[in-house]
C-alpha cells in the first residue's frame, strides 16, 4: 500500500530514526507507547527438601535421556502427590467451586475424541475430601463435549458455563449449569439439546471466555475471527448476544478477564513474538494485552461499545493466552500468560528465537496496570529453560516435536484480592509454584513434574506421544486450598492431581517481615 | 569525537526537519469499511479521534508527522504506533485498516 516512491525516503527516515534513537532512546520509547523491551532474569530456583526428587538438569527441563518409555518418574520439590484421579485423562483446563453446603468440586474438560472412552465431556469431581477425590457426574451436552477453553465458573451465582467450540454449529450452543445448589450434581439451566440454537446470529464458535464478576454476562472470544461477544446470561434460559466486537485487522484474542466491578476488561492480544517471520512482515511484535472499558455492556446500554484505554506489547513471547487481574500488596497487577515463545512453535521457530537471544518457550509475566494507559511488565516468570543462553542444552530434548513443549499455559493465584502465591502449568515443565509478594522479584518455591505414563489416557490431549516417554502436559488452572494445604490441578495424562505442601516448609520458603513483605 | 557527534546530530535534525516540512496535509475526515478518523491540526501535530463502534480502535490520539507517516500516541499506540499516508491514492493506513477521505 505504501507507494514505492516513498520507500527510499522511508528507509532514510528509518536510518535517521535509528540514529536519533541511539542518542535519544528514552524519547523514542515514549513515542512508541507501551512496548516492553526490557529483559528480566530467570526466577530464583526453589530450594528442595530431603526426600524430594529435584530436577536433574536445568530448571524446567526434562532432559532427553529421560524421554524414553518408563524412564521418567517425575520430579518434585516441596510438593508431593496426595491423591490422583486419573480417569480417562484431562484436557486444557480446570474450574472449581465450593457450594453453600461446603462441598468442593472440580470440573475439567477431556479430549473430544470418542475412541476408547467410557465417559466423554466434562468430569465433575467431589474434592471435599482432597485425599479422596470422587467423580460424581460427566457432562456431555454439546458445549461440554468440547468446551476448549471456555469452561468457566462464576462463584457469585454458582454457574458453570461453556460455549460450543471446534466441532460446534453456528451459531453455537451454550451450556449453563447451576452448581450453587449442589456442585456435585450440576443442573442444566440453558435450553436443552432439542431447543432452537441458544444464541442468535452474531455468535461464533468460541475458544475462550469468562464471566463478569456478577455472573450476569459472559464474554466469549473467537480466536479464528478475532472477535469478542458479550452474552447476557441474566436469564440462563434465554442467553442473548449483546454485541460483537472485532479486534484490529489481523489481530486475534484468546483469554480475557473482567475487573471486579464489571466495567474494566483485560483482553489478550494473541500476537507474534519478535522472532516470528510474521512479526518481520508487520513491523514488529504484536503480542500483549489491551485494557478496555466495557461498562456499556455491563450497564446493558443499547449497541454497547468497547473503549480501549491502553495496551502493552512484548516481543519475547507470543500467543498471549490468559490474564488474571490481581491485587498485590494493594497495587493492581495482571498476571499475563503466553502459550507461545518469541518465535514460531516448531524447531525452526525455536532456533530463530534462540538466535535472537529471546525465550523460545512461553512464560508468565506480572504486569503493573496502575497506569491503565501505560501498563508495564514488572517481572517475568522465566525458567532456566526459557533462557536463550541455554538453548543448546534444551533443544535436543525436543527433537521431532512441535507445538506445546516447554512453556506456560494457565496460571492461578491463591487470592485475587491479595495475591501472594502463583501456580502455573508449564506443559512439560509441570506445575510451578511462585512467591509473588514482591511482584518485581518473584521466587520459585515448589514444583511438581508428573511422571510420564506408559499407557496414554484416552481422553488426554497429549495421548499421541505420551507412550513414547514424553512428559505429561500440565496445562490447567490450579485451586489453592490453604486449609488443607493442597493444590488441586490436572495434567493431561495423569488426570486430576492433589498436591500437598508441608506448611512449615512453605513458611520457610516464604519468610515475611512484620509488614508482611518478603524478606 | 564530541565534534563528530555534534555534527551528526545537526545533520539528523536538519534531515528530520526537511521530512517534517514534506508531510502531507491529512487533516479532515476519513472512512474505512468500519471506522472513521476525524483529524484536526493541533499545536504540535494532529489531534485524531477514531470512531469504531464495533471494534477496539476507537479513542483519541495525538499524532506527530514524520514524513509520509504520523507517529501516534494513544490507547492502541503500543500495537499501532504509526499512521501511513499514501500519496498515490490519497489514503491513510491505520492499524490494518485503509481509510479514504470522506465526502464533504
Amino acid at each position: 500500500m505504501i507507494v514505492f516512491s516513498l520507500r527510499a525516503r522511508t528507509r532514510t527516515r528509518s536510518l535517521l530514526l535509528a540514529a536519533a534513537c541511539a542518542t535519544l532512546a528514552s524519547a523514542c520509547d515514549r513515542d512508541r507507547g507501551s512496548v516492553s523491551t526490557q529483559t528480566f532474569p530467570t526466577v530464583p530456583k526453589a530450594a528442595c527438601q530431603s526426600g524430594d526428587h529435584p530436577e536433574t538438569a536445568l530448571q524446567g527441563q526434562v532432559p532427553s535421556t529421560l524421554r524414553r518409555p518408563e524412564a521418567f518418574g517425575g520430579f518434585n520439590c516441596n510438593l508431593r502427590m496426595v491423591a490422583q484421579l486419573r480417569g480417562e485423562g484431562a484436557g486444557w483446563q480446570h474450574a472449581f467451586f465450593t457450594d453453600a453446603a461446603g462441598h468442593a468440586c472440580s470440573y475439567f474438560d477431556t479430549a473430544p475424541v470418542a475412541n476408547g472412552r467410557t465417559h466423554r465431556g466434562v468430569v465433575v469431581v467431589d474434592t471435599t475430601d482432597p485425599a479422596a477425590p470422587q467423580p460424581t457426574a460427566y457432562l456431555a451436552t454439546s458445549a461440554m463435549l468440547d468446551p476448549r477453553e471456555t469452561l468457566k465458573v462464576n462463584a457469585t451465582r454458582g454457574l458453570l458455563m461453556a460455549v460450543e467450540s471446534v466441532g460446534g454449529r453456528t451459531p453455537p450452543k451454550v451450556d449453563i449449569y447451576d452448581i450453587a445448589t449442589d456442585c456435585r450434581s450440576p443442573r442444566l439451566l440453558s435450553p436443552s439439546e432439542n431447543a432452537p440454537a441458544a444464541l442468535h446470529k452474531g455468535a461464533e464458535r468460541a475458544d475462550e471466555g469468562d464471566f463478569s464478576p456478577d455472573g450476569l454476562t459472559y464474554y466469549a472470544t473467537s480466536l479464528r475471527s478475532g472477535t469478542v461477544y458479550p452474552i447476557d446470561i441474566s436469564d440462563p434460559r434465554h442467553p442473548a448476544v449483546l454485541a460483537k466486537w472485532s479486534m484490529p485487522t489481523n489481530q486475534r484474542t484468546s483469554g480475557l478477564a473482567i475487573g471486579h466491578d464489571g466495567s474494566r476488561a483485560y483482553f489478550t492480544l494473541y500476537g507474534e513474538g519478535s522472532a516470528s517471520p510474521n512479526a518481520q512482515v508487520v513491523g514488529g511484535a504484536t503480542n500483549g494485552l489491551v485494557v478496555a472499558d466495557v461498562s456499556d455492556a455491563q450497564a446493558r446500554k443499547p449497541h454497547p461499545q468497547v473503549k480501549t484505554l491502553g495496551a502493552l506489547v512484548w516481543g519475547d513471547g507470543s500467543a498471549s493466552h490468559q490474564l488474571i487481574p490481581v491485587s498485590i500488596a494493594g497495587r493492581p497487577f495482571v498476571i499475563a500468560t503466553d502459550e507461545g515463545g518469541s518465535g514460531d512453535s516448531n524447531a525452526s521457530g525455536w532456533k530463530a528465537a534462540c538466535a535472537a537471544g529471546l525465550p523460545a518457550w512461553s512464560m508468565a509475566r506480572i504486569v503493573d496496570v496502575t497506569d491503565e494507559a501505560q501498563p508495564r511488565v514488572a517481572a517475568e516468570l522465566k525458567l532456566e529453560v526459557n533462557d536463550a543462553r541455554n538453548c543448546d542444552q534444551v533443544l535436543p530434548d525436543l527433537a521431532g516435536l512441535s507445538g506445546f513443549t516447554y512453556g506456560s499455559h494457565y496460571c492461578s493465584v491463591d487470592d485475587t484480592s491479595n495475591a501472594t502465591l502463583l501456580a502455573c502449568g508449564y506443559f512439560e515443565s509441570g506445575i510451578r509454584l511462585f512467591d509473588i509478594r514482591d511482584p518485581a522479584a518473584p521466587r520459585e518455591i515448589a514444583y511438581f513434574v508428573p511422571p510420564s505414563v506408559t499407557i496414554p489416557s484416552p481422553g488426554s490431549l497429549n495421548n499421541t506421544t505420551a507412550a513414547k516417554g514424553r512428559p505429561d502436559h500440565c496445562s490447567a488452572q490450579s485451586r489453592f486450598d490453604r486449609k488443607a494445604s493442597v493444590l488441586i490441578t490436572t495434567c493431561q495424562d495423569n488426570g486430576l492431581l492433589v498436591l500437598g505442601w508441608d506448611t512449615r516448609t512453605l513458611a520457610r520458603m516464604t519468610p515475611t517481615t512484620q509488614s508482611g513483605r518478603p524478606r | 569525537m564530541a565534534l563528530g557527534v555534534a555534527i551528526a546530530a545537526v545533520v539528523v535534525v536538519a534531515a528530520w526537519m526537511h521530512l517534517e516540512r514534506a508531510s502531507p496535509e491529512i487533516a479532515g475526515d476519513w472512512k474505512s469499511w468500519r471506522s472513521e478518523l476525524h483529524i484536526a491540526r493541533s499545536d504540535r501535530g494532529y489531534a485524531i479521534r477514531v470512531v469504531s463502534p464495533d471494534g477496539f480502535l476507537g479513542g483519541h490520539y495525538t499524532g506527530n508527522p514524520r514524513g509520509s507517516a504520523v507517529t501516534l500516541r494513544g490507547p492502541l499506540s503500543a500495537l499501532c504506533g504509526t499512521m501511513a499516508y499514501s500519496k498515490e491514492d490519497d489514503s491513510l493506513e491505520f492499524c490494518g485498516e485503509q481509510f479514504a477521505r470522506a465526502a464533504k
